[in-house]
Parts: structure tokens; sequence; C-alpha cells
């Protein structure tokens, strides 16, 4: 019977993948196409102007040159025509690609003054980082938990989610100073990505040789309440030798969490010290390329220390990324590229858990992407994967312990085909397609995506409906085999409108249904586990408004969101506050600006605004509430010759945030730094050609 | 403490003011702007010499224009890039680029009238005090201004096209 309905299930999933093969096949008939003359300049970046070369100009016809020279300032098309692949796997700029998406660039992160990561998410509207357990910071996407496999975080295109549980830990991880650029997709991307970007993607593209051109040697250090708050060192050096591209990046960290008060579950106070805040991190990322051909290998190493019951303990978190890919082209228009990965991980170890097992996946995946001609472009693929995961060591901590078998390694493996039509008319851009996957352990699951979106010069929108998934984690199955996906539905529609050559103003409405949400539970037998709950959700809007001179540039934005009407899960609610999560605050303002003093000098205040939220207090059934903070930052930057020198002061008016944990846990909210005073230098020796 | 708060974000919604900078790609242009103005001017020259840029100050522009001569020549003639402190230093020339901006301008437009040379600056106003070209920069967008009339006093011939490329200014 159950097999039955298994056969069933499979052919309901085929059928939708056949409907959306045939309307692609729809789509490309001629008569729906609409012809579409473009300036052959339109596209081009100022950028890619100022990379021209003088024989590349010398050969321009003076009227095309005076086209480019009309295009030399600054402008907000530096941001609005920048080419990205993040939503679509296809080159697109932000106001056409099918998803709600900020881009973080270099320049914005270097003069933000963020100290890692976690800074530059909460200039982003509708993104958060919140607690989680055991030193663990997490992130939240729109109102929503997106801790555990619900926010996919890549790095240089390959998934950095831990394989136990799909966690990334966020906080004093991934050094700013390596980071060419940050693409997120505040919405879903199960369509190409799979199972572990139900509410998000977070792609974090690194410098490469070309960039580099050199060896760069940095530091930064953060004072606060006496405390050596943070301390970050690295080395990055690359260069580009005729067709081949080298990197190698690397970075290390020491810093507390905190310099105030952690107050443990049943309110014993700790005093912040290396042994209950103190986190480490080390990261190295070689890449090696030549034309079409690239190689990519990350280690990344990190360590968060916490107390409990007057008990250190250490949770280390061991990353291990390898990949090789080609992009072929038999013909024009046409790239098939194969892609072979391996991750392994090692997350949770230590820390007084029952986690320590290692996972690997090695993974094979073929894309193919093909501009049909002018119009359209189609993105085809499949990957399989194979997991492997063992315990670390022999005791009965490490075991697995899946359908009812204890066992020392367990495996699975899943396949996925994924197919994407965009077709291009005069007035719409029409984006279809889908992912289906096949999973040995939990079944299926499939992820279509339909998306209309076209900027018709100032205007721009976008119309985009989207079912995605979060595929359990053998964390999950390992407490509840009976576990399924958990299944979201999100709606979006964003508006945008350049104001004029340095101004554009965006904004956009959500709906996010998520049905059986995996919750870890605890019961009042003291019973643990996952579950699928029956459903929860999101709805909300948010406005940005940026600005950008030769002068320097400004971002502002406002992010409301709220719990969706139906939510059933009791250990996300706040009693007499049904428009409220745990953790969540309703309104979010953010602000990043930068102003050139001169050509030396820059200044660059941001601020993070954040309703009031509340948090739980298991130990005592209590509700707390966290009052609004207003954390405004202010940092100078001097650029002398080969040398960039940074001072600043983050929350100048000692607010001082908690980070609470969004849902019924143990834990009181758990203090964010107090104001803190930051210095930062960096020598750039650049290679000669 | 809140009207503090409010004060300082108010503060920086204050639209951000224009600052004007230069940078190396804009210079490269300018330079390539200024062979480009080659093709269109007709000089009354004598077929055996060189033809002559001449700057007026100092600027990085020079190393960009020698770059270009290294590559390319006006008809069949080899393009030679001198700098002056001085337009009493200049004999002979082409074209004359005033790159310090502190030159008396008056003094340079009387010499490229008496040299049959075309005058390009690169400051506001210039056109309406006699020189022949002038480069704009308008939100960091390169362009230029022209005057038919000023050329023409120079005793040159400007090839409609050109005009209908810059800003005309009388």
């Amino acid at each position: 019977m159950k097999k039955m309905k298994s056969i069933e299930i499979k052919i309901e999933y085929m059928k939708k993948l056949y409907t959306i093969i045939l309307l692609v096949l729809f789509a490309l008939t001629p008569g729906f196409i609409y012809s579409q003359d473009e300036d052959k300049f339109e596209s081009i970046t100022r950028e890619e102007i100022m990379q021209m070369s003088l024989e590349d100009l010398l050969a321009l016809p003076f009227e095309d040159l005076l086209i480019l020279a009309n295009k030399l300032g600054v402008s907000i098309d530096d941001l609005l025509k920048m080419k990205t692949t993040v939503a679509s796997k296809t080159v697109l700029t932000p106001r056409e690609t099918p998803g709600i998406i900020s881009i973080v660039t270099e320049e914005e992160i270097k003069n933000s003054g963020a100290r890692d990561l976690v800074d530059v998410i909460k200039l982003i509207p509708g993104l958060n980082i919140q607690y989680d357990d055991a030193g663990v910071f997490g992130i939240q996407m729109r109102g929503n938990w997106g801790f555990e496999g619900k926010v996919l975080v890549l790095m240089d295109g390959q998934e950095f989610n831990d394989l136990k549980y799909y966690v990334v830990p966020f906080g004093h991880h991934f050094n700013l100073q390596q980071i060419k650029r940050i693409e997120i997709i505040r919405g879903p991307g199960s369509s190409i990505y799979g199972g572990n970007a139900e509410l998000g993607v977070i792609n974090i593209i690194t410098k490469n040789g070309n960039d580099l051109n050199g060896v760069s040697v940095f530091g930064d250090i953060g004072f606060n309440g006496g405390i050596n708050g943070f301390r970050n060192f690295g080395l990055n050096t690359g260069k580009q030798i005729g067709k081949c591209d080298i990197a190698l990046k690397s970075s290390i960290n020491r810093s507390l969490w905190t310099d105030r008060e952690i107050i443990d579950y049943d309110s014993s106070i700790y005093i912040p010290a290396d042994s209950s805040a103190l986190v480490t991190s080390y990261n190295i990322n070689l890449s090696v390329s030549r034309e079409n051909l690239g190689f990519r290998l990350i280690t990344d190493i990190y360590k968060t220390n916490y107390i409990t019951d007057s008990i250190s303990y250490v949770n280390e978190f061991k990353t291990i990324l390898g990949e090789v890919t080609y992009d072929f082209k038999p013909i024009s228009d046409f790239t098939l590229s194969p892609k072979i990965s391996f991750r392994n991980s090692i997350p949770y170890y230590g820390g007084g858990w029952y986690l320590n097992n290692s996972i690997s996946r090695y993974t094979a995946n073929v894309t193919a992407n093909w501009d049909v001609n002018k119009w359209i472009n189609i993105v085809g693929g499949t990957e399989y994967y194979y997991d492997y995961a063992r315990m670390i060591e022999d005791t009965d901590s490490s075991l697995f312990y899946i359908d009812d078998d204890t066992s020392t390694t367990v495996s699975f493996n899943n396949i996925a085909l994924y197919l994407q039509s965009i077709i291009k008319t005069k007035y719409l851009n029409l984006i279809i397609g889908g992912r289906y996957d096949k999973h040995s352990f939990y079944g299926d699951d499939f992820a279509p995506r339909i998306g209309i979106t076209k900027a018709l010069n100032a205007f721009h929108f976008k119309v985009l409906y989207s079912k995605s998934f979060r595929s359990p984690s053998f964390g999950n199955i390992e407490f509840n085999p009976d576990i399924k996906p958990e299944n979201t539905m999100v709606a979006e529609i964003e508006l945008g409108y350049k104001l004029n050559s340095n101004m554009f103003l965006t904004a956009n409405i959500f709906d996010i249904s998520i049905k059986n949400p995996i919750i870890w539970y605890v019961n009042e037998y003291d019973e643990y586990g996952y579950i699928n709950e029956e459903k929860t959700g999101s709805q909300g809007f948010e406005i940005e408004y940026k600005l950008k001179y030769n002068s320097g540039f400004g971002t502002i934005n406002y992010s409301y969101y709220k719990p969706k009407n139906g939510n059933t899960v009791s250990i996300y609610e706040v009693p007499g506050h049904d428009n409220m999560y745990l953790g969540a605050p309703n309104n979010k303002i953010s602000m990043n600006s930068s102003f050139k003093i001169n050509k030396t000098f820059n200044i660059n205040p941001s601020l993070v605004y954040n309703s009031k939220a509340y948090g739980y207090i298991g130990e005592l059934d209590e509700y707390i509430k966290c009052e609004q903070t207003f954390v405004f930052n202010l940092y100078l930057t001097a650029n002398l010759k080969n040398f960039e020198f940074g001072a600043g002061v983050y929350d100048v008016f000692n607010q001082k945030p908690f980070y609470i944990q969004p849902y019924q846990g143990w834990n009181y909210p758990y203090p964010a730094p107090s104001r803190q005073f930051l210095f930062r230098v960096a020598y750039n020796f650049e290679f000669k050609d | 403490m809140e009207n503090r708060l409010l004060r300082i974000v108010f503060f920086l919604m204050v639209p951000f003011i224009f600052v004007k900078q230069s940078n190396a790609q804009e210079e490269k242009f300018k330079a390539i702007f200024i062979y480009n103005f080659t093709k269109y001017i007709d000089w009354p020259m004598n077929s055996k010499s060189d033809f002559i840029i001449a700057i007026i100050g100092k600027s990085p522009l020079e190393g960009e224009l020698k770059n270009i001569a290294a590559k390319m020549k006006v008809g069949n003639k080899t393009i030679v890039v001198k700098s002056f402190l001085s337009v009493n230093e200049v004999d002979n020339a082409q074209m004359i680029y005033i790159a310090d901006r502190k030159a008396d301008l008056a003094s340079i437009v009387a010499k490229s009238k008496t040299l049959n040379c075309l005058l390009i600056s690169n400051s506001t106003n210039s056109c309406q005090q006699g020189a022949g070209i002038n480069f704009i920069l308008k939100n960091g967008n390169l362009g230029f201004e022209i005057s038919e009339k000023n050329i023409k006093m120079c005793g040159l011939q400007v090839n409609s096209s050109l005009m209908a490329l810059g800003t005309s200014v009388e």
C-alpha cells in the first residue's frame, strides 16, 4: 500500500516536470517572441569601461567613444548593471534576475568597517542573526528562523553548510578581506540549488588572482570594556600569469563573543573569558584556473566556546571543500559545465555533545547553458551525490541510530534533475523551471518556479512564485526516521524605479508558507527530537533606497515581517503578541553610507535599528522583552600609497543589543558586544606585469 | 537620547555633495579624444613637419598622449608631444592643451591664433574666453564643448560632424 502511494506521488511529480518541459517547448515557438533592439553598449558596466585598454579604445569610432565617456562617472548603474548568476545560473542584471536579491560589493564591505560577515548581514533588509545554542549563531530570514539547512551558504560556488545538520555557524567566520562580492537571494533557491536553499542563498565570492595581483597582509583588532574583543589576521596573494590564475587566501581569527555578562539557563552569571566566550577560526582558500578549467580547495576550522552548569565546552566545526570544474564550449552560445566536488564536515565536534561524526559528500554535476537565440536561454542539468557518514570515536555517544539499527556508518545518495528556461520578450522576461530530487532515504521532492521580470527604462518589476524545500539532514533522520522534507511556497512581487542616474528605489512584498516544518522539540517527559509540525511562515515587505555618487554612496532600507496566519509551531509563538515570533523584531532599519572627504579619507556611518523582540527562558517558563536597539557605527578609512588604515567605533551609543534564541529553548538572550573600538591596517604590495 | 539619534539620522540623510575627481581612465579618454579631434580639423600645415601637441603645465595626460603617439599618426605625420611651463616657449604646434589651470588664458589664446593651432582647455567657461574645445565633466561623465567661431579665428576648418558630437558654444 505504501509502495503504491509512493508510485502515485512519483507519477504526480513526473507530470509536473513534463508540464514544465512542455511549457518550455511552447515558449520556443517563434510567434511568442518579440524582437528586441538593444543599444550595443546598454549592458556594459563602468567597471568594464575602466578596464579597457588604450588599444581597445583607439579602435572605437569617436561616436562610440563618446557613449562610453558618458558612462565614466560613478552612477547607480554600477550596481544595477552588475552581472549576477546566483538566482538563475545564467547571467542577468539584478533588476531582471528571478529573485529578490542584494549584492554587497567589496567597496561597501570595506568602507562599512564591518568586523565580520554578521555586520554585513545586518545591513541587508530582512536578514538578522540570532542565537541558537552552545555558542552557535544562525541566520534569520524575513522573520523565519533560518537555521539548519534553510539558508544555503556558498563560498565560491561550493556549498558550505555542514553535512550533519546543514548548519553554518555565523560570527567571526569568513574573513571580509578575502571577499570580492556577496550575493544574497532573500527568497527561495531550491529550484536550482535543491534542499538547503528553502528560504535563501548567500553566495560569497572571494577574490581571484587577477583581483589580488600581489600580496596583501592585513590585520584588525577591536577593544571594548578593557577587553580585547577581536583579532583578525590574514594574508592574500594571487596573480594572473598568462591564461593561468592563481590565488591563495588565508586568515586567522581570535575573538570573544562578548564583553558582557553571560546568563546561563538557570540564571547563573558568567564573566566572559576564553573559557566561556572565545571563538577562533582558520581558513585557507586556494584556487587555480587555466582558461576553462578550475580547481579550488578550501579548509575551514571554526571553534566556539560556551559555558553551562559551570562547565566550559568547545564546539568545533571542520570543513573541507574541493572541486574541479570545466566549461566546455563545443559551439558558440552553448556551454557544458561538468563539476566534481568533495565536501567533508565534522560539525559540533567535542562540546560535550553526542555528535562526533565525520560526513563526506561526493558530488558529480553537469550543467548545460544554451543561448538558443537572442531571446531564449535554457539551463539544464543533473546532479548526483553520495553521502558517507562515520563515527569518529568509538564511544556509544557517536553511534548513528537509524531504523532502530545501531550502526557506525551510514550512507545516502541523491539524484537531481533541473531545467530552467528564460524567455526574453519586449515587455517581459518569463522564467520557468524546476528541480526534481530523489533521495535514497526520504524519497523525492520537486521545486518548481515561475517568474516574470522586466526592466523597462527606469522601471522594473518582478512577480515570482516558487516552491522550495528543506531536505531532512542526517541529524534529523537519526532522531526521527519518519521525518519528511518541509515544503515552502513563496510569492514575491518587487517594483523598482531608478529615480535618476544616482538614485534607485525598490520595494517588495512577500508571503512565505512553510508546510511540515522540521522542528526540534522537548516535551514534559524530557523526550526530545525532530518532528514535522503542521505549518508556519511569514509575511512582510522590504523597501530599499540606494544612492551612488563620485563623492560616496548610501543605502537605507526598512523591513517589516510578521508571522503568517495559522502558524501551528507553538515554540515560535509569543503569548499575547500574535504578530510576533520569538526573537524576531517586526521592524528593522539599516543604513550604510560612505562619504569621500578627499582622495585619501572616507568617513562611513552605518546604523542598524531593530524594534523590540521577545526571548524565552525555559527554566523559569517566562518571556523576556528585549527593547528596541539603535546601533550606530562610525568608521574612518584612509588610503596611503600601499597602506589602508581604518579606525572606528561600533555601537557608538552603547545600545547593547542581544542575540535572541528564536524558539522556546533554554537560553537567555546572548549579549552582543558593547561599544567597541576597532583598528585595521592592510599593506598591499602589487606585482608588476 | 532619542532626539539626538534622530538628529544624527537626519544629518545622514542629507544628499551627498558631488566632488570632482579625475582618474587615470578619464585622462586616457581625454587623450584619445584629442587624437580623435585631429580627424575633424583641417590645418594649414607644412607637409614635412611633425604634428606637434603642446601641453602647458604638467599633466598625466602627457604620458597617455605619448602612448598614443607611439602607435598612431595624424595622416602621415608623426605625433610629437611636448610639455612647456609657459606658452611663451611654444614656437610651433598644431594643438595646445592647457593643463595648468592657473595659466594666462588670454595670452595662450593670442598665441594659438598666431600659430594657427587648436586650443584645448579643461576649465569652466574657457570656450567663452577663446578656447576652441573645452573638456567638461558632469557627474563624472566626460564630454566636450566646442566653439566653431574660436576655431575659425585660429585659421582652422572644423568638420560639422565634430560640432554635432560636442556641445556647441558661441
